[in-house]
């Protein structure tokens, strides 16, 4: 039974003295350099497209209050910014980071060199292209008017050719690995990288290239939608707060039964939500998904403890490090976005919530909270070490950190206090329409600040990310380097 | 939880039940709907949308219209009424109520759509029956207050919060003497003394929304009967109950 990631300090304990313990930070050593070709790579397109998510978004939400800043602008459309804000965020950002992350996390817990790095590196470069393509197309107006697949129809296979080199190379560097037992997070992993390219593969085909006619559209969109977000982010971010929550509070993992209860009960009911009550559809499909929807309040309930007791029972006592700090704001997010996730799928709350911007304050917990700060948390301990360096800028980590909780603390309450205003006001017709909007408005413009925080700090974090691998490419590492490490072969040391 | 094969085939039995359920069923179910013979008709219901209509559903698309608009009536419930041997079905709710719909949504209303763009948030008023808001109103007036909306919402609907699209038309500084309105859906902003000329892809977005209307009545949602009618629950003897919402 493994309850520590491999590396954490005491989970190995040296048995030789100071010779053990220096080729054991050879051996680390050796992977992160074998694995940071891609690993950069991935993480420097995830923040650059994390900061044009955000911006983006901020643009979409000074325009629900202020319709005529860019009326003549057709490529800034509030309902073209919106999507590519989006598609910017989840497959810009989220998904490349998590598959760094995923990459480092397998290499480190097979104790294992990365197979294939530069063929994930190439494939991060084309992932880039894709998203970049894609975003392209939704602001030109070539959507494809579907809800988390607009990016035009020719963008889908890149980024399925563009993943499946990354996904493969994890696998087998999985299959290679040296440290036979699982550990939690490998579940999670291994889940994530099943999943998304089955979802994706099926919604693409069904609604984009071969759309199946009516409301099965509504059904397919909606089980896709819930599943990217449940059963292709939650397991990526799930795996880093199982890795690193431990790790940085130099504890076990409070218990591994309470995590394989969240990881099945997660692939059973998550897997199921997604299409609430009232949507157009037969009730048998609603009501099972309502009921899928209230089902997910356990893996999150066991999150919470599980997460809690390992912190309590570590460092609570000392200084969090920046790391952990954006970990534990990730996983409260987490929490948090469940809890109100949960409540909406409760039918007396969904009577007034339903088609208000409710829905948009746990899913700006879920993107802006659970899994950027999960990732953010991951990248400032890794890179790191990727790069041997520290951060260019501390000063700007913190400053990170509180523009995000500030952000996010203010967005979720406007949106989640608005939209139940605006639900209320939407279900009295004695309300005229333009009186729900003014109800709605303050809280919107109180929303636009929280995205404006939130951008602020992830310009911060691009600018330090930027920054640092300026630096290290000056004075440390040529750029070959990278490429001539991943060329050489995995010696014994590294395997030890 | 030490074998990679239990996790394996544990993944793909979960997936494989989940695609099953959600992907493949309803796709059974729904994806063998038909259109339905409108009574009294020799058309059917959903018509397929035509000309100008089809190409403003692009701009729809294109413009992310759905992210603000939806097109879903929703019912809290049904109050049927009986007379006799006869009865009235009722539907309850805010939304009929503000006249966005005689009935509620189902499945069957979406089956000529493509993409179906049904919408999740009501940044605006929902748009399922749009084309019917202004009933006495001549066509060309309908097209007339759409594209008004769209260069200046509040200009036509007091305390609109939607995002002016000015960029779906052309403006042209009208000169002393020179001759407007060549154009019979253009107008002249009196303020600012420009010519207001929609292009194409502002009247078929207007086409496109004076097309949308749900007014049909379905076995599985009948229309309410006009005031004084009476009708049979089925839906084949159901009036077409294009009266006011009781």
């Amino acid at each position: 039974m493994t309850l520590v990631p491999p590396g954490t300090p005491g989970s190995t304990a040296p048995t030789a003295g100071s010779s053990s313990a220096d080729g054991h930070r050879r051996v680390l050593a050796q992977i992160d350099v074998a694995c940071r070709f891609p690993v950069i790579l991935l993480f420097s397109g995830a923040l650059l497209w994390l900061a044009v998510g955000t911006a983006l978004a901020l643009v979409s939400f000074v325009e629900l209050h202020a319709g005529e800043v860019l009326a003549n602008c057709a490529w800034l459309a509030y309902g073209r910014v919106r999507p590519a804000a989006w598609n910017s965020v989840i497959y810009g950002f989220a998904s490349q980071a998590g598959l760094g992350v995923a990459l480092w996390i397998i290499c480190r817990l097979g104790r294992v060199s990365l197979v294939g790095a530069a063929a994930s590196g190439t494939a991060a470069l084309f992932w880039n292209l894709g998203v970049c393509v894609g975003v392209i197309g939704i602001l030109a107006g070539y959507s494809t008017g579907l809800e988390g697949l607009e990016m035009p129809g020719y963008v889908g296979p890149i980024l399925f050719l563009a993943y499946l080199p990354i996904a493969v190379g994890a696998l087998v560097t999985f299959h290679a690995r040296q440290e036979r037992g699982l550990y939690v997070s490998h579940w999670f992993l291994l889940a994530g990288l099943f999943w998304f390219p089955w979802i994706y593969s099926t919604a693409h085909l069904l609604l984009v290239c071969k759309p199946v006619r009516g409301a099965a559209q509504i059904v397919i969109n909606g089980w896709f939608l819930n599943n990217l977000r449940e059963l292709w982010l939650t397991p990526l971010g799930l795996a880093a707060v199982f890795y690193f929550l431990p790790k940085l509070v130099q504890r076990p993992l409070h218990s591994r039964y309470l995590a394989m209860f969240t990881f099945w009960l997660l692939v059973l009911s998550g897997s199921w939500g997604g299409l609430s009550i009232g949507l157009p559809l037969p009730r048998w499909i609603t009501a099972l998904s309502t009921a899928a929807s209230l089902g997910m309040l356990l893996p999150v309930l066991a999150v919470a403890v599980n997460c809690y007791r390992t912190w309590r029972a570590g460092a609570c006592a000392k200084p969090c490090s920046p790391a952990l700090s954006f970990i534990l704001g990730g996983t409260a997010s987490y929490v948090l976005a469940g809890f109100l996730r949960a409540a909406d799928a409760f039918a007396p709350v969904h009577d007034i919530t339903r088609l208000t911007c409710f829905a948009e304050a746990y899913g700006l917990l879920t993107s802006f909270g659970f899994v950027t700060m999960v990732f953010a948390g991951a990248i400032y301990l890794v890179l790191p070490r990727l790069t041997r360096q520290g951060w260019a800028a501390p000063a700007l980590v913190k400053a990170h950190w509180l523009l995000t909780i500030f952000g996010l603390a203010l967005g979720t309450l406007a949106l989640a206090v608005g939209g139940v205003l605006q639900g209320l006001a939407l279900n009295d017709p004695a309300v005229a329409f333009d009186q729900v909007s003014r109800t709605t408005a303050p809280f919107l413009r109180a929303a636009s600040l929280a995205v404006l925080l939130l951008a602020l700090g992830h310009v911060a974090f691009l600018y330090n990310l930027s920054w640092t691998l300026i630096r290290w490419l000056r004075c440390a590492v040529p750029m070959r380097a990278l490429l001539v490490a991943e060329s050489e072969p995995a010696t014994g040391g590294v395997n030890s | 939880m030490n074998r990679v094969s239990f996790i394996f085939v544990g993944l793909l039995c979960t997936l494989a039940v989940s695609w099953w359920g959600l992907v493949l069923v309803p796709q059974f179910h729904l994806g063998s709907q038909q259109p339905v013979a409108v009574p009294g008709s020799s058309q059917t219901y959903p018509a397929p949308r035509l000309g100008l209509a089809t190409r403003g559903q692009e701009v729809y698309r294109a413009n992310g219209c759905f992210y603000c608009h939806t097109q879903q009536v929703r019912a809290t419930g049904l109050a049927p009424e009986f007379q006799t041997t006869n009865a009235i079905v009722r539907y309850l709710g805010a939304d009929i109520e503000r006249g966005w719909g005689q009935r509620l949504s189902v499945a069957r209303d979406y089956l000529r759509d493509q993409p179906v763009m049904i919408g999740s948030r009501r940044v605006g008023p929902d748009l399922t029956n749009i084309g019917m808001r202004r009933p006495n109103d001549p066509v060309q007036a309908n097209l007339l207050w759409h594209l008004r909306h769209l260069y200046d919402p509040p200009s036509v609907a007091e305390g609109s919060a939607m995002p002016a699209h000015r960029f779906l038309f052309d403006q042209r500084r009208v000169q002393p003497g020179q001759s407007v309105n060549t154009n019979e859906l253009a107008w002249v902003d009196l303020d600012t003394r420009l010519e207001i000329v929609p292009k194409p892809e502002a009247v078929a977005l207007a086409f496109y929304l004076f097309s949308l209307e749900v007014n049909v009545p379905l076995y599985e949602a009948p229309l309410p009967a006009p005031p004084g009618v009476t009708a049979d629950l089925s839906a084949s003897a159901a009036p077409l109950g294009n009266g006011p919402v009781p």
